[in-house]
């Protein structure tokens, strides 16, 4: 007897992206289909695009496979088709046990219906049968953490998240074979979250299947034993979790660095009183290359190129850097007076480079903007010039283990016997 | 757990027309428990945001019935020879053709209703079909009792053949249905569809003898009459009920063997292509 769940093989869905083409072939489709005309959906018409393009994959019994991409790489048109709710173009997909399919919570809930109405109907729909239901609707109730007298009001009075909490504890109570969840993880408080999470690994402890989409790599890293990656409807990595989530990582910033080079040429002076001009910005190795992916271990090299049209004394430099999540992530303050810092003393007209040198730069792997660059006064905080720029750098993680958050930090502890 | 399943390209074209047929009554029986939670979702939900509620299910007909009253004693509805008074006949002919029009209408519907949580779980969308009829009956049957008190207040006793109301309308919902569902998959495509359907259901009641009487009209819609199968749905079991007779037994046979085909040939249609328009259902 096999124990493979689900078996993917060649699978490739299409999507149209007009409007009227699209009518138009479903049209021509719908009537060719009434007539018996068999139709081929192997190839691709005119604003056609594949969304899925030639997966393959196995699930076995006990295992949970993640499966991670950008937006838009296909992944929920991926367990869509896992779901069957709508059909492959190409390919064929396998599947042995009950699908339960988390793609949106609450399905069919009517807002005037009242809670326990809804569970039944909730429940009803995704295939419990009434005694069924009857028989675990405590189970369910405590689970979503909703009061008794919300449960008997209509769910319309239901704030957002006890909607969620309703679906997604009818949901996680429909006794699935084999579980398929779409991110709705990410919804709910940090007290019901863990709850789910907690479920769902009791449901992997049952030796059911288990397909967890999502971005957060925490979670993935914690609850999958294999990962498969999607990129613009295509399979780039099947394999462990950890290479896997790497494999994810790099796809991001590849895709960040082709949009980095064509925005390269976008830097903005938000004002200047032409005392100085801003020539450049940018991340570079010991022997002043650029180099804009920098690994754990490498020096942090930051090189500032600007023009002094006169003669200046009392400059600061204030250098700006955002992450996606943080937008005020780091400012790089140069020649300000406290701490004694040492500063550039009186500089003649002329063209210069300045270097910011890091051995440790103790930042974790991702992407990195520049933000804005502003040149001032020191002393009287007059700026001559705000220029922003649109440029990254990426720090990788050279397949090492690293901290999680925004700081690197290595070594830093130790310990000794008191008593 | 031995539940096989395979998902594959134009899978549901692959199986026979007869087999189709037994694969929708299987997944229909299977569904009863999700037809009546979408009935009673769907049903009783019309009513909750009023204060009349499930009142209106009675009031609704009655005020109908009203009309028809008020048009009676203006002397609207002129006098014809039909064997029963005219307002009873009328109102009669006009509940079995409202019947067939909520049969068409909310079967046209029927993906349409399930907008949302049909792109997100699956199950078994025949179970919408029969919801969307099970609804139109139950308001028919209302009606149908505010109708008879109408007729016994005009003097008019319904003949047995009022128990056979059952059998005389399946054939209705299943010409009504099978125009519907072709509509339905239809016009999740194109709204274009919808319009036009609904411009063809208006001309069908013309050439429908329910508020007149084909006998005393020009030849052409006669022949339109004649050749209706909707004509000897909807006049034979008026007939039948007020009066006794039925004027083509042999039509009537005819009319509801074709109904029956069509909607298996609709079934069919429906079984195929639901799946692939649904993902564009936007």
């Amino acid at each position: 007897m096999s124990d493979v769940l689900i078996k993917v093989d060649h699978l490739s869905k299409k999507f149209c992206r007009s409007l009227k083409r699209s009518m138009y072939y479903g049209v021509t489709d719908a009537l060719k289909t009434m007539v018996g005309i068999n139709y081929s959906t192997d190839t691709l018409r005119p604003s056609e695009f594949w969304s899925l393009n030639d997966i393959s994959f196995k699930l076995r019994k006990g295992e949970t496979l993640g499966i991670l991409g950008a937006n838009g790489s296909g992944k929920s048109t991926l367990l869509r088709l896992l779901a069957g709710i709508f059909p492959p173009d190409h390919g064929k997909i396998e599947i042995n046990g009950n699908i339960g399919a988390l793609i949106a919570v609450g399905a069919g809930f009517h807002p005037h219906m009242t809670g326990y109405e809804n569970i039944y109907l909730n429940g009803t729909i995704l295939g419990l049968t009434k005694d069924r239901i009857d028989e675990i609707i405590n189970d369910i109730t405590t689970f979503s953490e909703i009061p008794e007298d919300a449960l008997n009001a209509p769910v319309a009075t239901y704030s957002s998240g006890m909607k969620v909490r309703l679906g997604f504890s009818v949901a996680m109570h429909s006794e699935p074979d084999i579980l398929l969840v779409d991110e709705v993880l990410s919804v709910g408080d940090i007290g019901f979250k863990n709850k789910a999470v907690r479920k769902m690994n009791e449901f992997r402890e049952k030796a059911n299947g288990l397909i967890f989409i999502s971005h957060d790599l925490e979670q993935m890293r914690m609850l999958c034993d294999r990962v498969i990656v999607l990129d613009k409807g295509k399979c780039v990595f099947e394999g462990e979790t950890e290479k896997g989530c790497i494999a994810y990582e790099e796809i991001i910033r590849d895709h960040k660095i082709k949009n980095n080079i064509k925005l390269k040429r976008l830097s903005n002076v938000v004002y200047t009183n032409d005392v100085i001009d801003l020539r450049d910005i940018q991340t570079v190795d010991s022997s002043s290359r650029n180099l804009s992916n920098i690994g754990l271990s490498d020096q942090l090299i930051i090189s500032v190129k600007f023009k002094l049209n006169e003669v200046l004394e009392d400059l600061s430099i204030h250098v700006k850097i955002a992450t996606e999540a943080q937008p005020f992530f780091w400012i790089i303050e140069l020649a300000n007076d406290y701490n004694n810092k040492k500063n550039f003393g009186t500089l003649n007209a002329g063209v210069y480079f300045v270097k910011i040198k890091l051995d440790n730069h103790n930042l974790t792997p991702g992407v990195y903007n520049f933000g804005t660059v502003t040149f001032r006064n020191n002393k009287t905080f007059e700026t001559y010039n705000k220029t922003q720029i649109e440029k990254i750098f990426t720090v990788n993680s050279e397949n090492k283990k690293y901290d999680k958050g925004v700081v690197n930090v290595n070594d830093f502890w130790s310990i000794e016997k008191v008593d | 757990m031995g539940n096989k399943v395979v998902y594959e390209p134009n899978q549901y074209a692959k199986i026979g027309f007869l087999k189709t047929m037994l694969v929708i009554v299987k997944n229909t029986i299977a569904s009863k428990e999700l037809i009546f939670q979408l009935y009673k979702r769907d049903f009783l939900m019309q009513y909750k945001k009023s204060f009349l509620g499930l009142g209106w299910m009675i009031f609704g007909p009655i005020m109908g019935v009203v009309s028809w009253v008020l048009m009676d004693s203006a002397g609207v509805l002129s006098p014809g020879d039909v064997g029963v008074p005219y307002p009873v006949y009328v109102l009669f002919g006009t509940s079995i053709w409202g019947l067939f029009m909520s049969f068409f209408t909310s079967t046209s519907q029927t993906l349409q209703i399930a907008a949302g949580f049909i792109q997100q779980v699956n199950f078994h969308h025949e179970a919408l079909v029969f919801k969307q009829g099970l609804q139109n009956l139950t308001n028919f049957g209302i009606s149908l009792i505010i109708n008879i008190v109408v007729m016994l207040s005009f003097g008019v006793i319904p003949t047995w053949f009022i128990l056979l109301i059952p059998l005389f309308i399946i054939p209705i919902f299943l010409l009504a249905a099978s125009l519907g569902l072709m509509v339905s998959i239809l016009s999740t495509l194109t709204s274009d569809v919808s319009r036009i359907a609904s411009f063809f259901l208006s001309l069908l009641m013309f050439i429908t003898p329910v508020i007149y009487d084909s006998s005393e009209k020009v030849v052409w819609l006669q022949q339109c009459n004649l050749y209706n199968p909707l004509t000897y749905l909807i006049t034979a079991p008026r007939d039948l009920i007020l009066t006794g007779t039925m004027s083509n037994p042999f039509y009537y046979i005819i009319s509801i063997v074709m109904a029956i085909l069509l909607f298996m040939v609709a079934l069919r249609f429906f079984y195929i292509s639901e799946k692939k328009v649904i993902e564009k259902m936007i």
